[in-house]
């Protein structure tokens, strides 16, 4: 379990992460979640002990390791390059922990094939970083953490500079890594896909501000400020007319998702009027760029036949259901 | 490592900071105090006497005539010949580019003074090729080649190197698509080349043109084999004017000499400072060499191209021929007609052609030795903690890549020419260390730059990985960054030492009667008439360029074009 108590983390006069609370539970994939810049790195690099916090405390299992050094922290770090050592075989870098605490040679190797094992990458133990594919490299990064008993293991975007396709297959990876070894996994990374069909949990991130934590499922359908609802799934921001038009209160913010924007009948009492913009065909589905009352709208609809028939410049109405509408300050 | 090895880490970096900042004291800020105190006040009162006495000597406003002289023309002809080379290599569908290359890279291996000896023995009085000339042209004197021409001459076709590595360079990163564009956009070949390649490139002519001026300013090796008696360029008369017990002038002059180095480099950080223009283009297309359309104009160019490439090729190949030719073929025959190894056996045989040789190796040994592990310890203590404390050092280290040789030298001997507290009150001058640590002093700049340069390419994950798998900082350094930089370590090194093997300032200053090294043997060889001795000089020349051309291979491989 790792629980950080209202820390903060300073860069000289700028704070990069404002006071922030969380906790990690055990054997949980919890994701840090934000725009680039807004602080998740140095979060990561503070629970590793990389970087001093200004204020709050850090602890792992109950231990406080505020003032511990990362050496002595028992936390894996996964680098967004993986940081193998190029100058050691695969098996020189799994061991190099275990050197450095001095177990007996029998120990090492004995504990080395058994992670080399354990990760499925028993047969490149002689291989040099270098003539491993990016999937082994990153099987090599997270054995060589788990050879010293380390429970938890920190990923700092390791999937970010792959293409789509490797990205893809290696979060399941990870993934099965997670369960079958059971570590407890802090996962960065900017990508809101990513982050929620990996995540058991998630914290959003915003401006070194920690915005909302939850399960995928909650933070997309009831995100708890209008950032975290813009950038967990996509949403519309409802114009003025149209809330107007819906008998919304105009002081407050509100927004639609595009899969509950929905296109009716063109006789449609509840209809609002709007004209097709443009429209993106997805395959499944179809995206339609509308404007209504003059404000743009985006819906998402499956695609059929009717649907195919939409071109730009035609009249529709569209639907929006009043209670999949999120609504934010102001008075409630 | 044990735990007693870990705890005595820092005492151990505390002893090796104390030594560090001695060497500092006494080897550079010293001998540059010395040079300003002899200057300025050579006997205890400030003033500008030396300048006078300099300003009214006729030999002294020779000397900065001539060397101005060949400056200005060195950078013209350097320029032309280079910039040629290199369109012929990158730019311009030429054949043989393979034979061109190699023989335009020559200047990379044939240096200094073992290229200036080189030069004397095919153009000198009886050189092979003054006769292959003269049974041309009869009227032409046995010693056409000195003074300007021949010094202007010799730098012309040895000063290209830092085109053949830099504005080489620097064409290949054009993006090609560039020029494409112009040529779509209504551009000849020739247009393109000016409107667009060329003003990419101007930054790196301009920085090439600074360093060709910078050697040139400070050339001393050629002018002294070359010149002639009645020639001297400004490092000659340093040394003549110490000589001749003059250490104000000598002092005064050598400070003349650094400023105009320092400008040099100040208008070259500059040059670099504004940067290069890095194509925007995330996908570069690699430039396309084009074909000269008219045959006049390719024939001329491929004349030219080869002309170039004999000129430059000739002079090391007789210098290697008649290494294994019988000495009393030398000055007498244009080609060898027989061959043996009897030159080589001498060298490494008789103790008096043997010794330059070993001494050379040995100092450049200790001095190399030194050289790496103070910049090690220095350019490490600076990445890691960066303050003015360690600024300071790492800046000291580097003064004396701004001072010309001439100057740290003189700086030397004015300070340990009587016995001095800082080295426990012995004479260094005339013993056989001051050479060696003169060595250290000039070498270290260029050793700590291309150090830093692998301090900086390594990954700092790498050591946070090793951090947070447990290793305290002894370990870090000894099992993840030192393996990392140790290839670029002894590169350095041999590269170095490859350096001080032909190095000819620092050694016409420092060397006596215990430590002769091998560039002062090759300068006494070339004005030996004795044909033995020129055997043996072709021999050291011989070994010189066949250890610089491991050298370059090699750096070549790890992708360390020679530094600047
Ligand atoms: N070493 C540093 N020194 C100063 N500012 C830093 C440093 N590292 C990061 N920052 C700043 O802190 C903020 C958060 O950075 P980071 O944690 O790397 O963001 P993220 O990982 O979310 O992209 C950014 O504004 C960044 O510019
Ligand atoms: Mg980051």
């Amino acid at each position: 379990m790792i629980e950080l108590d209202e820390v903060s983390v300073r860069y000289g006069s700028h704070e990069a992460v404002r006071p922030t609370s969380l906790r990690i539970e055990t054997g949980e994939f919890f994701t840090l979640l934000g725009p680039s810049g807004c602080g998740k790195t140095t979060i990561l690099r503070a629970i590793a002990g990389f970087v001093p916090v200004a204020s709050g405390t850090i602890a792992i299992d109950g231990r406080d390791v505020t003032g511990i050094p990362a050496e002595r922290r028992g936390v894996g770090m996964v680098f967004q390059n993986y940081a193998l050592f190029p100058h050691m075989t695969v098996a020189e870098n799994v061991a190099f922990g275990l050197k450095v605490a001095r177990k007996s040679g029998k120990d090492i190797s004995r504990a080395v094939d058994a992670v080399l094992e354990a990760t499925g990458i028993e047969r490149h133990g002689r291989k040099k970083p270098a003539e491993l594919s990016g999937g082994q490299q990153q099987r090599v990064a997270v054995a060589r953490s788990l050879v010293m008993g380390t429970r938890v293991l920190l990923f700092d975007e390791p999937l970010s500079n792959l293409d789509a396709k490797v990205r893809e297959d290696m979060r399941h990876e990870i993934k099965r890594l997670q369960r079958d070894v059971g570590f407890t996994a802090v996962f960065v990374t900017h990508d809101q896909e990513e982050a929620l069909s990996m995540s058991d949990r998630l914290l959003v991130i915003n401006a070194g501000r920690a915005e909302q934590s939850g399960t995928a499922r909650e933070l997309y359908h009831s995100p708890a400020t209008p950032f975290v609802c813009q950038f967990v799934g996509a949403a519309n921001e409802i114009g003025r007319n149209v809330a107007r038009a819906l008998g919304l209160d105009t002081e407050r913010r509100h927004f639609v998702r595009p899969e509950h924007v929905t296109l009716a009948q063109a006789g449609d009492p509840d209809g609002v009027d709007a004209t097709v913009a443009d429209v993106d065909y997805l395959g499944s589905m179809t995206r339609v760029f509308l404007e209504a009352l003059g404000e743009p709208l985006q819906c998402q609809v499956l695609s059929d036949p009717s649907v195919d028939r939409l071109a730009a410049g035609m009249s529709v109405k569209v639907n929006l259901s009043r209670e999949r509408i999120l609504s934010f300050g102001g008075p409630s | 490592m044990t735990p007693s090895g870990i705890s005595r880490i820092p005492v151990v970096r505390s002893v090796l900071l104390v030594v560090v900042i001695w060497c500092a004291a006494s080897f550079i800020y010293a001998p540059i105090f010395s040079v300003l105190r002899f200057a300025f006040a050579p006997e205890g009162d400030i003033g500008l006497g030396a300048i006078g006495e300099l300003a009214g000597s006729r030999r002294v406003r020779t000397a900065i005539v001539n060397t101005l002289v060949v400056t200005g023309l060195s950078v013209i002809t350097v320029n032309v010949i280079g910039i040629f080379q290199v369109a012929v290599l990158e730019y311009l569908r030429v054949g043989g580019r393979g034979f061109l290359r190699f023989a335009y890279s020559t200047p990379l291996i044939f240096v200094s003074v073992a290229a200036a000896t080189g030069y004397g023995f095919v153009y000198g009085q009886t050189g092979a090729l003054t006769r292959l000339l003269q049974s041309v042209w009869p009227a032409l004197p046995n010693d056409w080649f000195t003074g300007t021409l021949a010094v202007v001459f010799a730098h012309t076709f040895l000063l290209t190197s830092f085109h053949f590595l830099f504005l080489r360079a620097a064409i290949r990163r054009v993006d090609y698509s560039t020029v494409e564009a112009a040529r779509g956009l209504g551009a000849s070949n020739m247009e393109a080349f000016v409107r667009v390649v060329l003003p990419v490139l101007l930054p790196t002519i301009f920085a090439t043109t600074l360093l060709v001026t910078y050697k040139s300013l400070g050339s001393f090796a050629i002018p002294s084999v070359l010149g002639g008696r009645r020639f001297d360029m400004v490092t000659e008369l340093i040394l003549t004017l110490n000589s001749l017990r003059r250490p104000d002038m000598a002092a005064m002059l050598s400070i003349g000499l650094g400023l105009a180095v320092i400008l040099c480099i100040a208008a070259m950080q500059y040059v670099e400072r504004r940067g290069s223009y890095v194509g925007g283009s995330k996908t570069p297309v690699p430039i396309e060499r084009i074909s000269i359309a008219s045959p006049v104009v390719n024939l001329a160019v491929h004349a030219a191209a080869y002309a170039i490439a004999v000129i430059q090729l000739v002079p090391i190949a007789l210098v290697v021929l008649f290494s294994f030719a019988p000495a009393r073929s030398i000055a007498t025959e244009v080609l060898p007609t027989s061959f043996t190894l009897q030159n080589y056996v001498t060298v490494f045989s008789q103790s008096t052609a043997f010794v330059p040789l070993k001494n050379s190796l040995l100092m450049g040994a200790s001095a190399t030795m030194a050289g790496i592990m103070i910049s090690l310890f220095v350019v490490n203590l600076a990445h890691r903690h960066a303050n003015i404390g360690t600024t300071s050092l790492d800046l000291s280290f580097m003064a004396p890549w701004i001072l010309p040789a001439p100057f740290i030298a003189i700086g030397l001997i004015l300070t340990y020419d009587e016995p001095n507290l800082l080295v426990a009150n012995r004479v260094l001058l005339g013993g056989f260390w001051i050479l060696p640590i003169g060595y250290a002093v000039v070498s270290i700049p260029i050793m700590m730059r291309f150090l830093r340069a692998a301090f900086f390419s390594l990954d700092p994950a790498l050591n946070e990985a090793a951090q947070s798998l447990g290793a305290p900082a002894s370990y870090r350094f000894l099992r993840v960054t030192i393996p990392l930089v140790l290839p670029v370590m002894i590169l350095i090194a041999a590269m170095t030492l490859n350096g001080i093997l032909s190095e000819y300032s620092m050694s016409a200053f420092l060397f006596n009667v215990n430590n002769k090294p091998l560039s002062i043997a090759l300068f006494e060889g070339a004005r030996s008439a004795n044909p033995e001795q020129a055997a043996i000089n072709l021999v050291y020349i011989s070994l010189i360029m066949a250890f610089s051309l491991g050298i370059v291979t090699l750096a070549d491989r790890y992708g360390l074009g020679g530094g600047k």
